[in-house]
C-alpha cells in the first residue's frame, strides 16, 4: 500500500511543476506590455515604466524570471495585489476556508442526494419514481447554476425570507449557494449511481446472496451498494473539481466572500497577481484532492493498487 | 419488408437482407425517445435562430424608454427590459449567438483534440509521452478554470470566450481519441493494411479515424450543451458578450438587478438556456444508446 501511495505522489510532481509553469506564463502571454496595462489610466513617464518593470522583475530573461517566480511560490509568496496592495497570499488565505466550507457542504449534499436517488431509482427500475428522478436529473444538468441560484434567491430569500440574499457568516448563508453548487453534480452522481447499481445487481454474487435467502435490504445495502461505491467515489472526487470552479460563478451570484468571487473580481479588474494566485491555488487543491481520491480508490479496490505497483516495477 | 420470402414445397424460406450500420442506427433512433425529443427541441431552436429576422416581432436592439419594464402582454409576450427592448426578440436573436459560440468552441476542441489524440496514440513513443504530460497538466485545471485562465490572458469578449472554451476542451478529446486509437490500432485490419504497405497517414485517416467517431459524437453533443452553458456563465459574470448584445447570459446578468419586481427579465433568457442545453443533453443521451457498439455489427 505504501508503495502505491508513493507512486501516486511521485506521479503528481511533474503535474505540479507544469501547473506552476502555466501560471507563470499566463502573465507573459498577455498581449501588449504588462507594465503599460498596469499604468493604464495614469499618464506614465518612461522612468516610471522602467521602475515598475524592474520592480516586477520583468527586465530579466524569461528563465531567470521563472526561477524567481518558482522560488517565491515555494516560499508562499504570490506577490502583491495591484488593486488592494495587499499580499496575494493573505487575500487568498482569508477566503480559502469560506470556499472549502461551501464546496464541502455542496459535496455532502451531492453525495447524499445523488447516491440515495440513484439507489432508489435502480432498485425500482422502470417505475414512475425511476422515470421521474432520471428526467429530473436530465433537467438538472441542463440548468445554468447562476440562473438556478437567482431563482432560489427570488423564491426563498426575497419572497419567503427564509434565507439571506447574500453574504456569509452563519449556516443559513451556506444553504442556497451550496444547493446551487451541488445541483449539477447531484444529478450526474444520481445517474452514475443508478447505472452502476443496475450493473452490479446483475452480478453472480448478488444472485447468490438472493438465492441463499438474504433479505432484499441486506442484498442491496451490504452486497450491491459497496461495489457501486467504487466508481461513485472517483466521480465524487472529479466532481469536486467542478464544485471548486462552479464556486467561481455561484460565489459571484451570492456575493459570497470565497476564492472564486475573488478570482472573478480580479479577472474583471485584470489584477494579474491575484488571478495567478487563485488559479494556482485552485489547481493545487484539485491535484491534491485527486491524489486523495486515487489513494482512496486503491484502498477500496485492491486490484487497482496492485496493477499500478506492478506496472511501475515493469517500467 | 426487408425480407425476401421464397416458397419451397411446404416450407417458406425467409432471406433477410443484411442489416447495415446505418439501418440499425436509423431503427434505433426511431425507438429512442431521448434522441427524438432532443432532435425536435434542437430543430426548433436552430429554426428559431435561422429565421430570427423573420419571426422576431421587434428589433432586438431598439430602445423605447416609454415602454420600459412592461410585464408580459399580448404585444410583448416576454415583456420588456429596462430600456424598453422586447425580450422575446432578444431571446430569439440570442439563439444565434449561443448556438454559434457552442458550435465553434466544440469544433475547435474536437478538431484539435482529435488531431493530438490520433497522432499521440498512433505513433506512441516520445510524441505520445510529451503530449500526454502536457494534457496531464491541462487536466489539472478543472472545469472552467482553464477557460477562465485563458480569458484572463486574452481579455473579455465573446470571441475570446469561444477560444478559451475550445482550448479548455482539447485535453478531454485528446484523451478520448488516444484511448480509441490505442484499442483500434491493435485490430487485425490495421495490421493487414500495414502489411500491404499502406502509408501511416492513410492508415490513420482511412482505417482508424472512422472507427473512433461514435464516442466522439456522443461526447461532442453533450459538450455542445456544456459550452453553451459555460459561455452564458462567462457572459453572466461580465467576461463574455458585452451589452447591448442579446446574449442569454448577459441578459440574465442585466435582469438580476430588477429581479424583485420585474421577474420576467431574468426568467425568460434562463429558460431559453435550459431548453437548448436540455436538447443537446437529450440528444447526447439518445446517441449514446443508439451508437452503443453492443448489438451493432
Amino acid at each position: 500500500m505504501g508503495k502505491y501511495v508513493l507512486f501516486r505522489v511521485v506521479a503528481s510532481v511533474p503535474v505540479l511543476i507544469g501547473v506552476v509553469i502555466i501560471v507563470f506564463l499566463m502573465v507573459r502571454l498577455v498581449p501588449g506590455d504588462p507594465v503599460k496595462i498596469l499604468l493604464q489610466g495614469s499618464r506614465s513617464t518612461q522612468e516610471q515604466q522602467d521602475n515598475l518593470r524592474r520592480q516586477l522583475g520583468l527586465d530579466k530573461s524569461l528563465p531567470e524570471q521563472f526561477v524567481i517566480f518558482a522560488g517565491n511560490v515555494a516560499r508562499g509568496d504570490l506577490g502583491t495585489s495591484y488593486r488592494s496592495k495587499r499580499a496575494v497570499t493573505d487575500e487568498i488565505r482569508i477566503r480559502i476556508p469560506n470556499t472549502l466550507k461551501l464546496a464541502a457542504t455542496a459535496l455532502v449534499i451531492t453525495v447524499v442526494t445523488g447516491v440515495v436517488i440513484g439507489v432508489v431509482a435502480a432498485t425500482r427500475k422502470g417505475s414512475w419514481i425511476d422515470l421521474a428522478s432520471m428526467f429530473g436529473a436530465t433537467i438538472a444538468v441542463s440548468v445554468p447554476g447562476f440562473w438556478f441560484g437567482l431563482m432560489l434567491i427570488m423564491f426563498f430569500a426575497v419572497r419567503l425570507g427564509w434565507f439571506p440574499v447574500s453574504g456569509s457568516g452563519s449556516w443559513k448563508h451556506l444553504v442556497l449557494p451550496a444547493l446551487t453548487l451541488g445541483l449539477r453534480s447531484s444529478a450526474v452522481l444520481a445517474r452514475v449511481t443508478r447505472s452502476t447499481m443496475l450493473e452490479v445487481l446483475n452480478n453472480d454474487y448478488v444472485r447468490t446472496a438472493r438465492a441463499k435467502g438474504l433479505r432484499e435490504k441486506t442484498v442491496i445495502y451490504r452486497h450491491a451498494l459497496r461495489n457501486t461505491l467504487i466508481p461513485v467515489v472517483t466521480l465524487a472526487g472529479l466532481e469536486l473539481g467542478g464544485l471548486l470552479t462552479g464556486a467561481f460563478i455561484v460565489e459571484t451570484v451570492f456575493a459570497y466572500p470565497g476564492l472564486g468571487a475573488l478570482g472573478i473580481q480580479a479577472l474583471s479588474a485584470r489584477d494579474f497577481p491575484v488571478i495567478q494566485g487563485v488559479v494556482l491555488v485552485t489547481a493545487l487543491i484539485y491535484v491534491v484532492v485527486n491524489l486523495g481520491v486515487d489513494v482512496l480508490y486503491g484502498v477500496l479496490d485492491p486490484r487497482i493498487r496492485h496493477m499500478h505497483t506492478t506496472a511501475s516495477v515493469r517500467r | 419488408m426487408s425480407a425476401v420470402q421464397t416458397r419451397v414445397g411446404s416450407l417458406t424460406l425467409v432471406e433477410r437482407k443484411p442489416r447495415t450500420f446505418s439501418s440499425i442506427v436509423r431503427q434505433r433512433f426511431r425507438s429512442s425517445y431521448h434522441a427524438i425529443a432532443g432532435a425536435t427541441i434542437l430543430g426548433l431552436v436552430i429554426l428559431m435562430a435561422l429565421a430570427a429576422p423573420v419571426i422576431a416581432p421587434h428589433d432586438p436592439l431598439a430602445m423605447s424608454v416609454p415602454n420600459q419594464f412592461q410585464p408580459p402582454s399580448r404585444q410583448h409576450w416576454f415583456g420588456t427590459d429596462e430600456f424598453g427592448r422586447d425580450i422575446l426578440s432578444r431571446v430569439i436573436y440570442g439563439a444565434r449567438i449561443s448556438l454559434r459560440v457552442g458550435l465553434l468552441a466544440t469544433m475547435l476542441a474536437v478538431g484539435a483534440g482529435m488531431l493530438v489524440g490520433l497522432v499521440s496514440g498512433y505513433f506512441g513513443g516520445w510524441v505520445d509521452g510529451i503530449s500526454q504530460r502536457i494534457i496531464d497538466v491541462m487536466l489539472a485545471f478543472p472545469g472552467l478554470l482553464l477557460a477562465l485562465a485563458i480569458v484572463a490572458i486574452l481579455g473579455p469578449g465573446l470571441q475570446n470566450v469561444l477560444i478559451a472554451l475550445g482550448i479548455g476542451g482539447i485535453p478531454y478529446y485528446a484523451r478520448l481519441m488516444r484511448g480509441q486509437v490505442l484499442s483500434i490500432s491493435s485490430g487485425e485490419y490495421v495490421e493487414a493494411a500495414r502489411v500491404v504497405g499502406a502509408k501511416d497517414t492513410r492508415i490513420m485517416l482511412r482505417h482508424i479515424f472512422p472507427n473512433t467517431l461514435s464516442p466522439l459524437i456522443i461526447v461532442a453533443s453533450l459538450d455542445l450543451g456544456f459550452n453553451i452553458l459555460s459561455a452564458a456563465a462567462l457572459s453572466f459574470i461580465g467576461l463574455g458578450a458585452q451589452p447591448p448584445t442579446p446574449e442569454w447570459g448577459a441578459m440574465l446578468s442585466a435582469g438580476r438587478d430588477f429581479m424583485r419586481h420585474q421577474w420576467w427579465i431574468a426568467t425568460f433568457p434562463g429558460l431559453a438556456i435550459v431548453v437548448t442545453v436540455l436538447g443537446f443533453n437529450l440528444l447526447g443521451d439518445g446517441l449514446r444508446d443508439i451508437l452503443d457498439p453492443r448489438g451493432l455489427e
